[in-house]
């Protein structure tokens, strides 16, 4: 065969791939704008929240803090907790295997003692040394759990085991939590005729906003570039992609930074698995699963509401250990569940969101990436045209930057988080950087995720943080 | 098209250039076009902010003044109505105002401010809202009526607690309660639609703020919706209705287990211990999650003696039901 039909081949093989993603963005984008406009609508709606927050109806909540290292800061994350607007919670932090002085200090400002009270296990954990819990009154919906490390779903059973509540609600502990965010989260177990397993909300990023007593006062935009560039990758993949699954019931994600779960089908579906480190999306995915099979009708809830901001990397090192972690948890889990894959069994999961996380997420950078190899190659053998090639860079560019500025449209819309006008040009500004300065290096984290995974790997590696302390007025 | 199938046929690309530079031109117009909507947006939320702060200023000299001025004449409402109350924002702003004050004033100053309502026609956008076909607007009409105690049809509220959307049902049902005089729950006879927990909340709420006498819930034992009898087991315990404790009892044997669940936590909280010789009839062909209920109602309202009849959980399979059984009889011993 003539290898110019093979390059056609691979040519028009390439360029429909990109027809059906960028038109597969179009109809994302599409059904969030209709989302996000019903839930304004619900938004302004007249509310009497406050016969909410003293009513003894509402279910109590179970948060789960799972920490490891985290001594410098864990104090005051947990002061910032147990001031959160909702009748009835507890705090479970859960030490997994600190080295440093995480449990000390825990049980030193909270005047913390063992608890020998008998709990059953119902998902296996590594060994708990022990549960503590405070001798002070104001401090009694507080425990700590300490136990031998085994990672982060590992910690998450742990605290399941141990925590007391129907509802769990699984957060990072460097995580900072609207007021309101426990009763916003709650809101769709209570008001669906179906089942609902999980619900979660979108995640902020926090880098330079203004904290006090662990609260947001003004939220601030990054002024390093790479943090900008994850706003508006957050915006994306919030406001316009998740926000778009949720219209079509076909979330297979909650964010591990905040999500909230019924504790009782997250037992039966066994737990956080520690085998990946995409523990919380396999988790929801086992779960719907389970709900699938058992043919219970159940839905997953979204709240689009700030309510959780977060720390982003802004060192290039630690942001491609994160999304080399991300791609390898999405790999594990869409392999674990290959047989949603377009099944019509699963419906909606089976036939749109596995094959999208498939194709989207997983493939998108490994046939990125092979498309440039491709162009290397036609560029070597002398086949390349470059008028061709720039025509399509151009049209590649311009869909990214106009998917982008939608995005920031849509937070504009919406919350309107970033008040000041520069921010706003700002973010127009990074919207044209980023396909050129952040995403291939994303890409590249992606594909050294997969060939990770291949040889192995299973770590989560170090994400060290630079700390939300308030930068200079 | 046959064009483009010989131009590919003959390798001849110039043609995708030519749509590629074309497509990436609407790009680009389509980017400029959002960017100056963001703008405008931008533009338009700020100058609808300093519109709205300069409405609430002058609305809230002009309440004032009709509360409290006694020299205020009434042709100033009528220039107040013709002047300021053009626009959707302004009505919309004022209806939220009044509707505040309306909350927070009682007696003599809560009739003129309802009057105030009236002079200023404000109930004519309310019935509009109630008729519309927005969903949005009918539960903002229901809000508005129900915190103003003004009566609509009754077929219509009927109509309303019937509604597809739950945000319309949720603002029926307050409004069914508010503006009842004698019986605040009569309105679940026709209520087709179930009540979801977030729905019960706010009933409750409303009833614990309901000034006439509280209703008999064990009326609604027998509605066809399952939520609305829980709704009720649960307020019999809320509202310490001990004589209708008999009426609750054969729910502990009923094959619902919500239901069942509901009767146990009733009796619970209401401290009736005759409930639990009955659970224990049927103990072992339990749920676990009732027979946890069970432990749970035995060491807040029962005695050792009652626990130690479940002892034989200690030799049985289920290692979750042994450890609850010890933290029972741990209570006990302590």
């Amino acid at each position: 065969m003539d290898y110019r039909i093979l390059i056609d081949i691979a040519s028009w093989a390439f360029l429909v791939y990109a027809v059906v993603i960028c038109s597969g963005y179009t109809f994302a984008a599409l059904f969030s704008f209709l989302e996000i406009k019903e839930y304004k609508r619900i938004y302004n709606l007249p509310s009497e929240e406050v016969a909410m927050l003293q009513s003894s109806t509402l279910p109590p909540v179970s948060i789960l803090a799972p920490a490891y290292n985290e001594e410098a800061n864990v104090v005051e994350n947990v002061r910032s907790m147990l001031t959160l607007n909702y009748p009835s919670y507890e705090i479970v932090v859960i030490n997994d295997g600190s080295k440093d002085n995480t449990l000390q200090r825990l049980v030193e400002t909270f005047s913390m003692v063992k608890d020998e009270s008998l709990r059953y296990n119902s998902i296996p954990t590594q060994e708990v040394r022990g549960v503590y819990t405070s001798t002070i009154k104001a401090y009694k919906n507080l425990t700590v759990i300490d136990k031998a490390n085994g990672g982060k779903a590992d910690a998450l059973n742990a605290g399941i085991n141990n925590c007391k509540h129907d509802l769990i609600c699984c957060i990072d502990v460097d995580c900072i939590l609207e007021n309101d965010a426990l009763l916003k989260l709650v809101k769709p177990f209570l008001n669906n005729e179906k089942t609902v397993i999980a619900s979660g909300g979108i995640i902020r990023v926090a880098n330079s906003c203004i904290i006090e007593d662990g609260r947001i006062i003004e939220v601030r935009l990054p002024d390093k570039f790479v943090a900008r560039a994850q706003i508006l990758e957050y915006f994306r993949a919030f406001l316009m992609g998740r926000m778009a699954w949720s219209r079509l019931d076909g979330l297979l994600l909650i964010s591990g930074a905040f999500g909230m779960f019924d504790k009782k089908i997250a037992i039966e579906a066994g737990g956080y698995n520690h085998k990946t480190v995409g523990e919380d999306m396999e988790l929801l995915v086992r779960m719907r699963r389970m709900m699938r099979n058992k043919k219970i009708p159940y839905t997953v809830g979204f709240i689009p509401d700030p309510l959780c901001w977060t720390e982003v990397p802004q060192q290039w090192k630690v942001l491609h250990r994160q999304r080399n972690r991300w791609t390898r948890g999405t790999m594990e889990t869409l392999w674990m569940h290959r047989k949603m894959l377009f099944n019509p069994k699963y419906k909606v999961l089976g036939m749109l969101s596995t094959p999208y996380w498939m194709f989207f997420e997983w493939l998108a950078p490994i046939i990125e990436f092979f498309g440039i190899l491709f162009i290397i190659l036609l560029y070597v053998l002398g086949f390349l045209n470059w008028t061709i090639f720039l025509s399509f860079f151009a049209l590649v560019y311009f869909f990214s930057v106009l998917y982008s500025i939608t995005a920031i449209f849509f937070e504009e819309y919406s919350f309107q988080q970033y008040k000041k006008p520069k921010y706003i040009f700002r973010l127009i500004g990074t919207a044209f950087a980023e396909p050129l300065f952040y995403h291939p290096f994303v890409m590249w984290a992606a594909i050294k995720g997969n060939i990770d995974l291949i040889r192995g790997k299973k770590t989560w590696g170090a994400m060290s943080r630079t700390g939300l302390s308030n930068p200079k007025k | 098209m046959e064009q483009i199938y010989e131009n590919i046929y003959y390798n001849d690309w110039e043609w995708i250039v030519k749509l590629n530079i074309l497509v990436s031109f609407v790009l680009i117009l389509l980017s400029l076009i959002l960017i100056l909507f963001i703008l405008y947006l931008r533009l338009f939320k700020n100058s609808r902010n300093l519109k709205k702060a300069e409405h609430y200023s002058r609305l809230s000299d002009f309440i004032n003044n009709y509360l409290f001025d006694p020299d205020f004449d009434e042709t100033e409402t009528e220039n107040f109505k013709n002047n300021f109350l053009k626009t959707n924002l302004q009505k919309k702003i004022t209806t939220k105002e009044i509707l505040i004050y309306n909350q927070n004033f009682k007696g003599e100053a809560n009739d003129s401010i309802k009057k105030l309502f009236f002079s200023l026609d404000l109930d004519n956008i309310v019935f509009k809202d109630l008729k519309s076909l927005k969903w949005h607007r009918r539960t903002r009409g229901l809000y508005t009526v129900s915190s103003m105690g003004i009566k609509i049809q009754e077929s219509l509220a009927v109509k309303l607690l019937n509604d597809k959307r739950s945000e319309v049902r949720l603002q029926a049902l307050l409004y069914f309660i508010k503006l009842s005089q004698k019986y605040p729950l009569n309105f679940l006879y026709r209520l087709e639609e179930p009540l979801t927990i977030w729905q019960q909340v706010y009933l409750e709420d409303a009833l614990k703020k309901y000034e006439e006498q509280v209703p008999d819930f064990s009326k609604w034992l027998t509605h066809k919706q399952q939520s609305v009898v829980i709704f009720c087991i649960k307020q019999i315990a809320v509202f310490n209705q001990y004589e209708n404790i008999d009426q609750v009892m054969p729910f502990l044997e009923s094959p619902e287990e919500e239901l069942k669940r509901a009767a146990i936590r009733c009796m619970r909280k209401i401290g009736h211990e005759e409930a639990i010789d009955v659970l224990l009839t049927n103990f072992a062909t339990e749920s676990t999650e009732i027979k946890k209920e069970i432990l749970k109602l035995i060491t807040q309202i029962g005695d050792f003696n009652q626990l130690q009849t479940l002892s034989g959980l200690l030799t049985g399979n289920d290692e979750e039901m042994k450890i609850e059984y010890l933290k029972a009889e741990e209570h006990f011993l302590k």
